[in-house]
């Protein structure tokens, strides 16, 4: 029985799904009107902006890498699509240049990283650096907001505001977008070569998969859906803040992790992480709604990925053990993981001078 | 065949044992590792331990090594029952395991290996703030080292630039500076070469006239005649026998081990004697001219024709296995060329190589090899994904079928082809790798020591999947540190030497009788330590 129940548990997004019903009932019996139809729209808009920078970070994270700068592109993207409406662009030139943003820091976060192997966490905490800042220099130029309503913003604003068949774009966007990279993770070569180069980077180089390749496209889509959520947002906003952005990383790797996406690489799950961006996005509603303090919703982050992490090592642990024997009955050893760049020379083996 | 028949007389329990397990148990959830194991060690004794991957040879240096605590039976220290804690209660107890992974720390200096966490202090100020006195320590060691042969001027140099050999004697000596009894010593020759295996040998006949016992684990029963006091052979968690000195001979342990008569490495010798294929007109399929890396290899050239094997030889750091990831496009190479059936190629990745036709079987399988938790079908499928699409997308049904028919044809014994990678024993997980190379249909597989770590049985299996393949069209290259599966298999042999081509060798399959083969090890010798020429 235990066994099954931590099977299950294992599988994706069973223990998230389960935790996010617990979540939407409790906010309903609280305070009734969370469950209203306009309420539950807002929380899932609200959940495809992180839903969108989590997405990316799923694939980063598979890889076996991290991207911190996930938010800041993000706010900068917002900054630049907004600064080009401002300057009474078409709001396709506006988009574009939003998504450009993205794809840019993505481009180089990949390079410095893939091809010239340079150690993640600090070329994206680099990262975040320059494009938090180039968002306040850009706010500085010119207040990052929509001033006159023509048609041309109303067909900007409308990513954010319209709606499709009653159902609002962002969510239409993040759908497809959710169901279009878990078929990609989980059905074609390219997810299933991430998945390998994140679980042993040296065996996938050897077994032909082009490690450098794919490590740079990871970080390209994580710079792109970083953008897309950005250009929503200045849509929805109508207005970038200077500091858009700030603290949006955290709450990706949160929903990645809480979704069931190892943070040392090799597995991953894009429905998991979609899920757990729901979560969180209806405990933020929720918490509000129910008049508690926002600042709790950062201490539950903080405690969500920490509880994440020790459960899947719990039911990995648990049900490997059943089911293989000892062998499995620990933690995978996965200290190379963090300094692979270093590691890579002595794996050679007798190749060293 | 009974357990009996092969035993020796038991051993009188005496003053001489200094180490014992008495009707151990070990369990795990759903297995039995260790089922009622007894065997003792006297002063001054090697005794080996073999068996296949899985029959209960780790879990028994655990115990010993107070890893694991026994689920039954107990463990006599000098004939008293202790309870071993923790390994370093082992080490207070006398007895110090020898891992196979080095524990050695690659930063430090040998004597501050031998002395980490125990360093002699100089200086007025308390413990932790004090200074190491390395003269001291130095002193201290320096004859145990210079006993074993250790170049003393090696003493300051980082643990990282000694070689295997070397590091083996910093884990003796160190074991010696702790004072203890019993040394376990876990398949201490892997990856050592033949002439530092020797050397080896030599050291633990001195830790024998130091009256220090050794418990030697080992997959190279050639290695044991003439060695090893006594045998104990474990089969499925069980001890099926122990043989004395004069008992022990390769074949014996062998159908000990697997419970069958299977064809030992002379029996491949004598059948490979004289059948050399005619392949001299055979197409070319990979050449390789002038290739140099920086001070891996320089100007290596090779040439290999369809249906043959090609050997490469040499001691450690020769460049082999650098010269072999430079064609795979692993490392960038600094000039030469590669051909792929007299087609020029350009290589720069592991992508390219496997389209342009060359697969690579690596070394190191556990961190080179095998994708942990992927699945069996999913590491065989790895090297051929775009073959198994159907729209696009990975069609798991296709996938199967692939790993189906390897998993058959190679006998890769997994529960199903659902099962991790990780949980399969090292012989599996090898020829799960190999069918992963095969399955990319490549001109030509390169094979970094393709027998490295895995039984008897298995090795067997992989010499003989490897004649297949070759048979079947293919051509292999073969790079391996074990002269006789080197000259057994291959029809010719590079030699190299501090990353350069010194000479070629015909195979065993040329030779005629025994003085030609033992002319031709000797050969072989001598070109890779670099005493002759060919």
């Amino acid at each position: 029985m235990r066994r099954y129940l931590g099977q299950a548990f294992a599988a994706d997004g069973v223990a998230i799904g389960l935790a996010l019903v617990i979540a939407v009932l409790a906010f309903s019996i609280l305070e009734p009107a969370f469950w209203s139809i306009d309420n539950v729209l807002n929380v899932i808009v609200q959940s495809a902006f992180i839903m969108l920078l989590a997405v990316g970070m799923t694939f980063v994270l598979t890889a076996g890498g991290i991207d911190l700068s996930v938010g800041a592109v993000m706010g900068f993207s917002a900054g630049v699509s907004m600064y080009v409406m401002g300057e009474g662009y078409w709001f396709g030139i506006a988009i574009l240049a939003g998504l450009g943003t993205g794809l840019f820091f993505g481009l180089l976060n990949g390079f410095l990283v893939a091809r010239l192997g340079l150690n993640d966490f600090i070329v994206t905490l680099g990262s975040l650096g320059v494009a938090g800042g180039a968002l306040r220099l850009l706010d500085s130029i010119r207040p990052l907001r929509l001033e006159r309503v023509v048609e041309e913003t109303e067909a900007f604003t409308f990513l954010a505001h319209g709606k499709v068949i009653g159902i609002p774009v962002p969510i239409i966007i993040a759908v497809g977008v959710v169901i279009g990279l878990e078929i990609l993770l989980r059905r074609s070569p390219f997810g299933r070569r991430v998945q390998a180069v994140g679980m042993q980077r040296d065996a996938a180089e050897l077994a032909g998969v082009n490690v450098a390749r794919i490590r740079h496209t990871v970080f390209i889509m994580a710079g792109l859906l970083a953008a897309v959520a950005g250009v929503l947002m200045a849509a929805r906003l109508s207005s970038v803040p200077a500091r858009l952005g700030l603290g949006f990383e955290l709450q990706a790797i949160a929903a990645a992790v809480l979704g069931g996406t190892s943070l040392f690489g090799g597995r991953g799950t894009v429905v998991g992480t979609a899920l757990a961006a729901l979560l969180l996005a209806t405990l933020n509603a929720g918490l509000q709604i129910s008049g508690v303090d926002a600042t709790w919703y950062r201490v539950i982050l903080g405690v969500g990925i920490v509880a994440a992490v020790a459960f899947h090592q719990w039911t990995v642990r648990f049900s490997a053990a059943q089911a293989f024997g000892p062998a499995l009955a620990r933690p995978p050893p996965r200290s190379d993981r963090r300094s692979g760049d270093e590691g890579q020379k002595d794996a050679r083996g007798e190749a060293g001078p | 065949m009974t357990a009996a028949a092969e035993t020796a007389p038991e051993i009188a329990r005496s003053a001489a044992e200094v180490l014992a397990i008495d009707h151990l148990v070990k369990r795990f959830p759903g297995t039995v590792a260790v089922d009622d194991v007894s065997f003792a060690i006297e002063r001054g004794a090697i005794h080996a331990l073999v068996g296949e991957n899985g029959a209960g040879k780790s879990t028994i240096i655990k115990v010993l090594s107070g890893v694991y605590q026994p689920d039954g039976g107990q463990v006599l220290v000098r004939g008293e029952p202790k309870r071993i804690r923790s390994p370093h209660h082992a080490q207070e107890l006398g007895v110090t395991t020898i891992h196979q992974e080095q524990t050695l720390i690659d930063s430090l200096t040998a004597i501050e290996n031998v002395f980490l966490g125990r360093e002699h202090l100089k200086g007025p100020l308390p413990r932790v703030l004090n200074i190491v006195d390395t003269g001291r320590m130095r002193q201290e060691v320096l004859s145990l080292f210079e006993d074993f042969e250790f170049d003393i001027r090696q003493l300051g140099r980082a643990v990282r630039d000694l070689s295997g050999l070397e590091k083996q004697i910093v884990e003796i000596v160190k074991a010696l500076a702790f004072r203890s009894e019993v040394i376990i010593m876990d398949e201490p020759t892997a990856g050592l070469t033949e002439h530092e295996r020797i050397a080896l040998f030599r050291h633990m006949r001195r830790l024998q006239e130091r009256d220090t016992a050794v418990l030697w684990v080992t997959h190279r029963l050639e290695e044991l005649e003439g060695m090893a006091d006594r045998v104990h052979v474990l089969r499925d968690a069980r001890l099926v026998g122990t043989l004395t000195k004069e008992e022990v001979t390769p074949a014996r342990v062998v159908r000990m081990m697997i419970g069958r008569d299977v064809d030992s490495i002379e029996s491949l010798v004598a059948e490979q004697k004289g059948t050399a294929a005619e392949t001299a007109d055979h197409d070319e399929v990979l050449r390789v001219e002038g290739l140099s890396r920086g001070r891996d290899f320089t100007d290596v050239s090779l040439m290999v024709r369809r249906g043959e094997i090609l050997g490469i030889g040499g001691l450690a750091g020769a460049g082999r296995t650098a010269l072999a990831r430079a064609i795979i496009g692993a490392d960038r190479l600094d000039s030469g060329e590669i051909h792929i059936q007299n087609k020029r190629v350009g290589i720069r990745n592991t992508a390219r190589a496997l389209t342009a036709g060359i697969a690579y079987v690596p070394k190191e399988r556990k961190t080179q090899g095998i994708l942990p938790e992927f699945s069996v079908t999913r590491n065989i499928t790895m090297s051929a994904l775009e073959r198994f699409r159907r729209a696009g997308l990975l069609n798991s049904r296709m996938e199967a079928d692939e790993a189906d028919r390897y998993i058959a044809d190679l006998q890769i014994r997994a529960r199903s082809n659902r099962q991790p990678m990780d949980s399969l024993s090292g012989g599996n997980q090898q020829k799960a790798i190999i069918a992963r190379a095969l399955s990319a249909g490549p001109a030509v597989i390169i094979f970094d020591e393709p027998t490295q770590g895995v039984d008897i049985g298995a090795k067997m299996e992989i010499f003989k999947l490897i004649n297949d393949y070759v048979a079947g069209g293919g051509s292999a290259v073969i790079i391996s540190s074990e002269m006789v599966e080197l000259l057994g298999l291959s029809s010719r042999v590079l030699v190299m030497r501090k990353g350069q081509i010194v000479g070629e060798l015909p195979g065993y399959q040329k030779a005629g009788g025994e003085a030609d083969v033992h002319s031709l090890e000797e050969r072989f010798m001598a070109l890779a330590v670099g005493a002759g020429t060919a």
